[in-house]
């Protein structure tokens, strides 16, 4: 086996090559290549090391017996590619652990099952709050597909740019009605349907019959339909390593900081009532009798957004939180808000997945959920 | 009043602005001279400059601050112009027609000289905002600024002695370079590598053709430029064939690292005499850093995509050429 003994550079790790510790293990998540890795947690602390000590250095201080550990580890690292030796460190900065965003709202669900919203009002009142994204969550054929199309309409020309948009399948529309619903407004980022006959994708296109590679793939979108139904808000909220988010600087450094799923986000439940999350139990009044912007105003409303990985039981210790999503509608102790989330099976302790529902019937009676 | 020059679909200006909206902002005019219907309407010379977008009157005189981000010409009255016939004579015609335009291009430039001198604060420059290639690396040597040995050649013959010199060079666009696609393709030029093995693909005869000799390059820097202050960016790229000797063309696999970077104080102080010589108080600057840890400057572009620098690095560079126009 190779040792770097005798080097005298130090290693640097890439600014973009982020270790977090947890309790048993610790990852280095790869944000250009979008990729985490795990390693045993005795081997973090090398990477405070690294910032001081060149690497022969390093092999000075370490017992002769550690040698050949601490060599693999660099064996690692090297391999991966998340880091290489250098001479002068002050060059390479860390990135700067910093989130802002202009826009008072970035994010809003609004819920639909038996009442027709206001919808004009609603996307008025949420572009004045610069509001970006919005999910829409039909739980009842409650509008024909025209209807629908007409309520995407009036998002138009605001500072809302992309409408996430779950539907409830309905006999009456063919796949041609979804893909014409989808190639009509370039506001629909994505277009799910729930309840479907059958689990099948469609393919809309807008219409692009050219050659271009790159073309083609930025402008192809899918229509997943899905046999399960979508029967209202308490299917939000499970935690799993798929959903983990690691590609972007941007989202990340909001994860560390922020509440990864409730910062800047409002929302409005089938009933009207605006909520932090339609999911809430607490409501902050009717979208009928009190505006939005008066809602974020209060102190009380943006008191979840603050709430990072780093306050939550468990979550705080565990490897994954700077990548995890979070929920703190559905949480194992609801009476202690700073519980890890209830749809979570990993514990870091052990480094074990297991079915969260497993011992947790207390919650899911609490919540009322139906598994 | 905040007047700000581009064109539309300019993601960068639209994040400036939501800035400057969150910081309290009210008062901007955006321009975006690809698409804006703009009239002339009156200039008095004392106090009030008044052009119209999209039918609402803007006194230039009120511009507090101006940044030219980019975008050319604002034609004025093109609907109305394309209703006078100007000659029967079809030559005289395109003549007359050529006069106007240019005519409409000086109004243009005053147009934007006006604004920039009259505000308090400007950023960017239109007249500056295509620079000379080979006339800023002339400068850049001036100030002490390592440059790769750069020649313009036009025969087979001089390339091939050149490269016996020197060994490998790149050639690049003088100007812009190439952007075209039609509805099946896509066509970019890139920056190139030039080897002996090229030259039976070469004719004995070229167009003058802008040539330096390869740097043995460990990485290359990106950097940004705001008023004095600069923003540096690595670029790690060394470690695939592909992308070697022009990073724009992307690794889908193995992408480029892009890192936050500490630029020599040594180097920044030439670089910001550079700058100022240009009468640039904003741009993009890029080198290749060698094995030896010379620094290389290849060129300045003075409507950069920060943007590009400020994601990666998390340096929210939009926020801060907002906080710069308000200032
Ligand atoms: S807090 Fe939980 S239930 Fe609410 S939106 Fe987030 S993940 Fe879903
Ligand atoms: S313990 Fe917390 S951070 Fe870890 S996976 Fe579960 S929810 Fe995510």
């Amino acid at each position: 086996m190779s040792s770097y003994i005798d080097c005298d550079s130090y290693f640097l790790v890439f600014a973009d090559c982020i270790p977090t510790r947890g309790a048993k293990n610790s990852t280095i998540c790869d944000l250009t290549r979008t990729t985490l890795e795990v390693f045993p947690s005795s081997f973090y602390p090398f990477f405070e090391i690294f910032k001081q000590s060149t690497v022969k250095e390093i092999y000075n201080d370490l017992e002769l017996e550690s040698h050949i550990e601490f060599t693999k580890f660099l064996d690692f690292l090297l391999e991966k590619e998340y880091g290489m030796f250098v001479d002068d460190l002050e060059l390479f900065p860390e990135l700067e652990k910093r989130w802002e965003s202009p826009e008072l709202i970035n994010n809003a669900i609004v819920d639909v099952r038996l009442r027709k919203h206001d919808f004009g009002g609603i996307f008025d009142q949420l572009n004045s709050l610069g509001c970006i994204y919005v999910q829409l969550r039909c739980f009842e054929s409650l509008y024909t597909i025209k209807e629908l199309s007409d309520v995407i309409k009036l998002a138009e020309n605001k500072s809302i740019q992309s409408i996430e948009l779950i539907i409830k399948y309905h006999a009456s529309f063919t796949d041609q009605d979804y893909v014409d619903l989808y190639n009509d407004h370039v506001l629909i980022s994505s277009l799910f349907v729930h309840s479907a006959p059958e689990n099948k994708v469609l393919i809309a296109d807008f219409g692009y019959k050219g050659e271009d590679q790159i073309l083609k793939q930025e402008i192809h979108r899918e229509i997943h339909f899905y046999t399960t139904p979508i029967t209202g808000a308490s299917h939000c909220g499970i935690i799993d390593a798929k959903y983990f988010s690691i590609g972007d600087v941007q989202s990340f450094m909001h994860n560390i900081s922020y509440n990864s799923c409730l910062n800047k986000k409002i929302s409005i439940d089938e009933e009207g009532l605006i909520k932090n999350c339609p999911s809430m139990i607490h409501d902050f009044g009717s979208i009928d009798d009190i505006v939005l912007r008066d809602v974020v105003d209060a102190e009380s409303f943006r008191r979840v957004w603050g709430i990072n990985k780093d306050l939550i039981n468990v979550c705080q210790s565990c490897e994954f939180r700077a990548v995890c999503t979070d929920c703190r509608a559905y949480i194992e102790s609801p009476d202690d808000f700073l519980s890890k989330p209830l749809k979570c099976g990993y514990n870091p302790n052990d480094g074990t997945w297991t079915d969260w529902t497993v011992g947790r019937q207390h919650a899911i009676a609490h919540y009322g959920i139906d598994i | 009043m905040i007047v700000i020059n581009s064109i539309s679909k300019d993601h960068t200006t639209t994040e400036v602005i939501r800035w400057l909206i969150a910081l309290g902002v009210k008062d901007f005019v955006r321009i975006d001279s690809d698409v804006e219907d703009i009239e002339f309407v009156g200039y008095n010379g004392i106090d009030s400059f008044i052009i119209s977008k999209n039918g609402i009157p803007i006194n230039l005189f009120e511009s507090k601050s101006y940044w030219y981000r980019r975008g050319g010409v604002i034609s004025f009255s093109k609907s109305k112009l394309k209703e006078i016939k100007l000659s029967q004579d079809i030559n005289l015609e395109k003549k007359l027609i050529g006069n106007i335009s240019s005519e409409n291009q000086a109004l243009n430039d005053y147009i934007k000289q006006f604004v920039a001198h009259r505000s308090p604060v400007s950023l960017g420059s239109y007249h500056n905002s295509s620079l000379n290639k080979l006339h800023v690396l002339d400068l850049a040597r001036q100030f002490g600024i390592k440059t790769p040995g750069t020649f313009v050649i036009n025969t087979k013959k001089e390339l091939s002695r050149k490269l016996v010199e020197n060994g490998p060079l790149i050639t690049k666009a003088i100007s812009e370079g190439v952007s075209i696609y039609n509805v099946n393709h896509s066509y970019y030029s890139y920056t190139e590598e030039i080897n002996e093995s090229d030259l039976v693909n070469i004719s004995d005869v070229f167009f003058p053709s802008l040539f330096q000799k390869k740097v043995d390059k460990k990485f290359e820097i990106r950097v940004f430029f705001l008023s004095d202050r600069f923003y540096s960016m690595v670029i790690l790229s060394q470690r695939n064939k592909q992308t070697e000797v022009d990073f724009r063309k992307y690794d889908e696999r193995k992408p480029n690292r892009f890192l936050p970077f500490r630029l020599p104080a040594e180097v920044e102080l030439k670089l910001a005499a550079l700058f100022k010589a240009l009468d640039l108080n904003t741009g993009s600057a890029d080198f290749v850093v060698d094995k030896n840890n010379e620094y290389f400057f290849l060129e300045i572009n003075p409507v950069g995509q920060f943007s590009m620098v400020s994601y990666p690095c998390n340096y929210y560079l939009e926020k801060e050429v907002a906080k710069f126009l308000i200032n």
